[in-house]
């Protein structure tokens, strides 16, 4: 069965880009355009991700809020999550880490280069 | 305010109105000399064109031509007309202060200059809106591009899918061949066998057939015997003869000849049923054997049919080859789905810059923005409102607050470069990284 996956950015191209990239290589995808909104997704999805892959600086609710918040929840506290951002700032990725973040990406990665990490982390992907 | 104060301020008052004055004439004089540079290149355009229809036999394409070159050197000719008709115009009209004296030269006055920066926040509004278009013109082309991808993508996957439907079809087919070519082989080794078995049988059967014609060789004997009879019969005939001759001393002997007598002819009769029989029994065996040869002859057509499974045996080698082959063909096509897959997510993982560039872009954006708060700040402290110097957020701090704003580590090191300021410490972390 196929491995489902929540891309979370605000960015339209970004999410359009991920979702094709993704399903291309079979997974199932669920986006978001900030962490609020991801959020509310996964109260309402009847599917569970088996990955979140969330930028860092969104509005209304950022990415190291959102780790915080999914790590909060139970039945989300294993789901890894990976944080695919233009920000390099070291303490902000410390931050991350500190929250329960599975791996800190900066933008741009390569597609195969993504998959490869998303096999790495999901098992049975 | 304290009266020296103020008979001190009125003097720079008035040197500034003047200067300000003097500015604006410049700024006149300027905008004359443009209009001047254009009326005359536009007159001595026309009226060359003009003169070019009329030379040119009303020829539209070399006035047309002509008049695009006409254009081109006005464009090129008009600001440098301008500037040179400038110092033309200023001696004609020297700009004055207000008592009609000449207007003294000087630094940019503090109210020209409050007005210029004033200038500044359309200017720099206009440059952010294109910065925006630009953002949004690439925001579109990049889905654009993703669509292309997809379809791309589709394509390859809707042949896959048929190929896979080959495959699978392949695969049954190979595998019913080796299924058929198993029975196939096995009938084929019963066949031979039969076909073998018969084929001696069939040897064994003529054989024995030909053997039995030997009986054929008993006829003449049956002549023999029937010679012999009808001779004894004749001797019989004539021991009788002589016995009745002999009387009665031959009385003995007449009953002997008798006994031969009928002894031979019951001999011919038993000749004669022989030969028929021996007769019947050759013409039945001519028939089996003639019989017989033409089943010998049907059981050579074996070799023809054992040539032909044979025949059959290969066409069907040849087809499981085929088929072993179009799963390789299938196997590379799924390979190179693969790799199409591969390059389609590169190129997918490669649009990730549009969203480094935005963000790049919104940055200097937002530092424009701040640029022109300051510019504008700078413009009322100059014009209308009282120096306040701490009051002024400095070009200085603000682009020191602007570090705060960076995210990237491309965003710091540019800055370093141009400032010389230091804001990342040590090597940058890795592009990945798993905690």
């Amino acid at each position: 069965m196929a491995k489902t996956i929540m891309v979370v950015d605000d960015s339209a191209t970004m999410t359009l880009s991920l979702r094709s990239s993704l399903e291309m290589n079979g997974y199932k995808v669920l986006t978001a355009a900030d962490g609020l909104q991801a959020l509310q997704l996964l109260k309402t999805s009847p599917t569970k991700p088996d990955l979140i892959i969330t930028d860092i600086n969104m509005p209304r609710m950022g990415g190291l809020e959102l780790i915080q918040a999914i790590k909060a929840q139970a039945g989300f506290r294993f789901t890894p999550i990976l944080t695919l951002t233009t920000e390099s700032d070291a303490a902000r990725r410390d931050e991350a880490k500190q929250l329960g973040a599975t791996g800190w990406l900066v933008k741009p990665v390569t597609g195969g280069d993504l998959i490869r990490l998303v096999k790495q982390v999901v098992p049975g992907a | 305010m304290d009266a020296q104060t103020q008979s001190g301020a009125q003097p720079a008052d008035s040197a500034e109105a003047t200067g300000t004055r003097a500015w604006l004439q410049g700024q006149v004089l300027r905008a004359w000399a443009e209009r001047l540079a254009a009326a005359l290149l536009c007159g001595g355009s026309g009226g060359t064109l003009f003169m070019l229809a009329q030379a040119g036999g009303h020829q539209e394409a070399l006035a047309f031509g002509a008049g695009v070159l006409l254009v081109g050197a006005s464009l090129w000719l008009q600001p440098r007309l301008a500037r040179g008709l400038m110092p033309l115009l200023a001696r004609a009209w020297r700009p004055t202060d207000a008592a009609g004296a000449p207007a003294p030269s000087g630094p940019m006055p503090r109210q020209a200059a409050a007005q210029e920066l004033r200038q500044v926040s359309p200017y720099l509004s206009t440059m952010a809106q294109h910065l925006d278009d630009a953002l949004q013109e690439t925001e579109r082309g990049v889905v654009q591009i993703i669509g292309v991808i997809n379809s791309v993508h589709q394509v390859s996957d809707r042949q896959m899918e048929r190929i896979r439907a080959s495959e699978d079809n392949g695969a049954e087919l190979s595998e019913v061949m080796k299924e058929k070519l198993l029975i196939d082989r096995q009938l084929s080794a019963v066949l031979e066998m039969f076909v073998s078995e018969q084929e001696r049988d069939v040897e064994a059967n003529l054989g024995r057939i030909k053997r039995l014609q030997e009986v054929k060789a008993l006829a003449p004997l049956v002549e023999v015997i029937s010679t012999v009879a009808r001779q004894t019969n004749y001797l019989a005939i004539n021991a009788a003869i002589e016995a009745a001759r002999a009387g009665e001393a031959g009385r003995g002997f007449a009953v002997v000849a008798g006994e031969i007598r009928q002894l031979s002819n019951r001999t011919a009769e038993a000749a004669v049923d022989i030969g028929r029989k021996i007769s019947a029994a050759t013409d039945g065996i001519d028939t089996e054997l003639h019989a017989a040869e033409n089943a010998a002859d049907r059981y050579s057509a074996s070799g023809h049919m054992r040539k032909g499974l044979q025949d059959v045996r290969e066409m069907q080698d040849r087809l499981v080859q085929a088929s072993s082959r179009l799963l390789g063909f299938i196997d590379a096509v799924k390979d190179g789905h693969d790799a199409v897959v591969e390059q389609l997510s590169g190129a997918l993982g490669q649009i990730q810059f549009h969203d480094v560039m935005r963000q790049q872009v919104e940055q200097v954006q937002s530092a424009l923005r701040e640029l022109d708060e300051h510019l504008q700040d700078m413009a009322g402290q100059l014009s209308d409102q009282a120096w306040e110097p701490e009051r002024l957020f400095g070009v200085k701090q603000r682009l020191a607050a602007q570090v705060q704003a960076y995210v990237m580590h491309s965003q710091r090191s540019v800055h370093e470069r141009v400032t010389g300021d230091v804001l990342t410490q040590g090597q940058p972390r890795p592009a990945i990284e798993l905690f």
